[in-house]
């Protein structure tokens, strides 16, 4: 089945979906739990200690990152892609295509360029696995401790 | 498909930069989210890859999801016991930022190596030294005005009129830029076009003071001879016969200065060192010290304009400084003369003009020509400056070596069965950059202004050893 015609399908069921019966477990299903995050002592880390330990993105920093980063892509590249003092691409101090198209498009590049790295920076996210590590650290270093 | 092959090649260290592959520890398995693509390999040597999946305490439950479907499909349950290796190939946000910072850095250095690298020859950088006018012909921009040459300072401001031959209305416009290429400031009070409809067969030039003339069909002279410049010191120039004409006549004159003009003043300046700033106060202040430099300007620097009469010869004309790097056409109407020809003079120091072509024509009188309303204009950082050109009110705007200030004129439609001159006016004067740190030499400055014969040897010397050529060579 293709997927618009499973979509449609599942938006047209959905106003008599409380016509269906509830479905109860059957006694005999053996019970399967999801694999436990263990610490380094093997003891169970709970999952809303991980949930509370994850972290979105910073926005403030994500912002921050991406001027930063943009503003120096701009400097950087214009720096390094500007004629010469006296070189003004007139008549008189000509320059080449491939001068023309790098002073022109240098800067603009620069900023492109700048915008992905402050992007791809980071931003302060903690996601599963950074919140595990840290979890393990943490209680390793505790254990150590006690 | 080889250009395919090629775009593949290219891509695949970024494709591969997009995601991680790494091998996941045991204890680490439920650490992964379950989104990221899981390949299994278990002791039996089986090796089975999921898109989707989930680690429970008795074991791993994967499938494949379906490139057009919603369904779970190939679903498989592999016991924990029986898992040897757990690779997770996992999609990296950073990685793929920044891989695609590098191909944008690396497609710019490609495209760029695409381009020709042969450089067009440079035409020799004009020596003058004032603003550089360019009309819009509707495909490139044409250097065709320098303007108010010679106004070096304040105290010698004034007005200029060019006629602009390339201009072409685009679009009911007419645009022209004014360009500083030189290393001075330049202060234009206004810029404007004036727009003289004519009748076709004639033609409008302005006058040295501006006013604008018509004059009809026009012939070359008889005859042409040069005079002076052989030796020092010297006034030198040319004699042209024209046959009378019947009706009222003018001179029409094409004329530029060499290179020496502009070398000379900025010589002069260069003269005054520290004392340049003073220098120019005085010429503001005090009318006596302007008159002798004015003076020196004119009969020095002037081309001036004679014609044989009973009396002997008589200036009709005194064409001031109009740089080097244009040729200007300027009209100067003609006293009646009695006879069958007319005997021209035009004379100057030597070395100081270039005469490209001299020509008497019928003179139809003055003209009104009527300003063309600025409809807008704007320097190189797009900052608007019409306000400060739209009229002569002592605000000035003030460029610098670089600015580049593109104005837009209206175009009206010209009268039927009329043709169209058109001329830009300015007002302004400008300061040429000096060496403003060396001992003034007042003295030599004094005694060029004052002794002709000392000056020209003094520039002929000083002209050898900046271009290795003698200045009476130049005409």
């Amino acid at each position: 089945m293709r997927r618009s015609a499973a979509l449609t399908l599942a938006m047209a069921l959905m106003p008599f979906s409380w016509l269906r019966g509830q479905h109860v477990a059957p006694d005999s299903t053996p019970v399967v739990a999801l694999m436990p995050v263990l610490d380094n002592q093997g003891r169970v880390i709970p999952e809303d200690l991980i949930r509370e330990t994850m972290r979105p993105a910073s926005t403030g920093r994500r912002v921050f990152n991406v001027a930063v980063s943009t503003l120096a892509g701009l400097v950087a590249f214009t720096i390094a892609t500007s004629p010469p003092q006296d070189d003004d691409c007139s008549i008189y101090a000509p320059c080449t295509g491939r001068e023309k198209f790098r002073y022109t498009y240098g800067p603009i590049t620069g900023t492109a360029v700048g915008f992905l790295i402050g992007l791809a920076m980071p931003a302060g996210k903690v996601d599963r696995a950074e919140a595990v590590r840290r979890l393990r650290q943490r209680f390793g270093d505790a254990s150590g401790h006690e | 498909m080889s250009e395919m092959r090629r775009w593949i090649v290219w891509m695949l260290p970024l494709v591969a930069a997009c995601y991680a592959h790494r091998l996941v520890e045991r204890a680490d398995w439920p650490v992964l989210t379950g989104r990221d693509q899981l390949r299994v390999r278990t002791f039996s040597g089986t090796e089975r890859t999921f898109d989707r999946f989930v680690f429970t305490t008795s074991g791993l439950s994967g499938w494949r999801v379906g490139r057009d479907t919603l369904t779970r499909v190939d679903s498989t349950f592999v016991p924990l016991d029986s898992i040897a290796m757990v690779r997770v190939s996992e999609f990296s946000r950073s990685g793929t930022l920044v891989a695609t910072a590098a191909a944008t850095s690396a497609a710019f250095v490609l495209l760029s190596l695409t381009k020709s690298g042969n450089r067009p020859v440079a035409v020799p950088r004009p020596a003058g030294s004032c603003p550089f006018a360019y009309s819009f012909d509707g495909k490139d921009y044409i250097l065709d005005s320098e303007t108010y040459a010679g106004a070096i300072s304040s105290a010698f401001e004034r007005t200029d009129v060019d006629n602009l031959e390339h201009i072409r209305a685009i679009g009911g416009r007419y645009i022209v830029r004014l360009r500083n290429e030189r290393p001075e400031s330049e202060y234009t009070d206004e810029l404007s076009l004036l727009a003289v409809d004519h009748a076709r067969g004639t033609r409008v030039f302005p006058d040295v003071s501006g006013v604008l003339h018509v004059v009809g069909e026009s012939s070359a002279a008889a005859t042409e001879t040069a005079f002076g410049g052989d030796s020092l010191p010297t006034r030198a120039g040319r004699e042209l016969t024209f046959a009378t004409r019947p009706d009222s006549s003018a001179l029409i004159l094409r004329v530029r200065n060499t290179e020496v003009a502009p070398f000379v003043l900025e010589h002069v300046l260069g003269l005054l060192g520290s004392d340049v700033y003073s220098w120019y106060a005085a010429l503001r202040s005090q009318y006596i010290q302007r008159a002798i430099v004015q003076s020196w300007m004119d009969k020095e620097g002037a081309l001036d304009v004679r014609v044989a009469t009973r009396e002997g010869w008589r200036t009709v004309g005194r064409v001031p400084d109009v740089g080097p790097s244009v040729a200007k056409t300027i009209v100067i109407p003609l006293p009646r003369v009695t006879g069958d020809s007319m005997h021209v003079r035009l004379e100057s120091s030597p070395g100081l003009w270039y005469i490209d072509s001299v020509t008497i024509a019928s003179y139809h009188g003055k003209t009104e020509a009527r300003a063309l309303a600025l409809l807008g204009a704007a320097d190189e950082s797009g900052r608007t400056v019409t306000s400060l050109l739209v009229a002569r009110d002592r605000r000035y705007l003030v460029a610098l070596r670089g600015s580049d200030v593109r104005a837009e004129f209206a175009a009206p439609a010209v009268a039927p069965g009329m043709t169209r001159s058109v001329m830009l006016r300015t007002t302004g004067h400008y300061y040429i950059d000096t060496q403003d740190s060396t001992p003034p030499r007042l003295d030599v400055v004094q005694r060029l202004m004052s002794d002709r014969a000392f000056a020209q040897r003094y520039w002929a010397d000083a002209w050898m050893r900046e271009r290795g050529e003698s200045i009476l060579q130049l005409r």
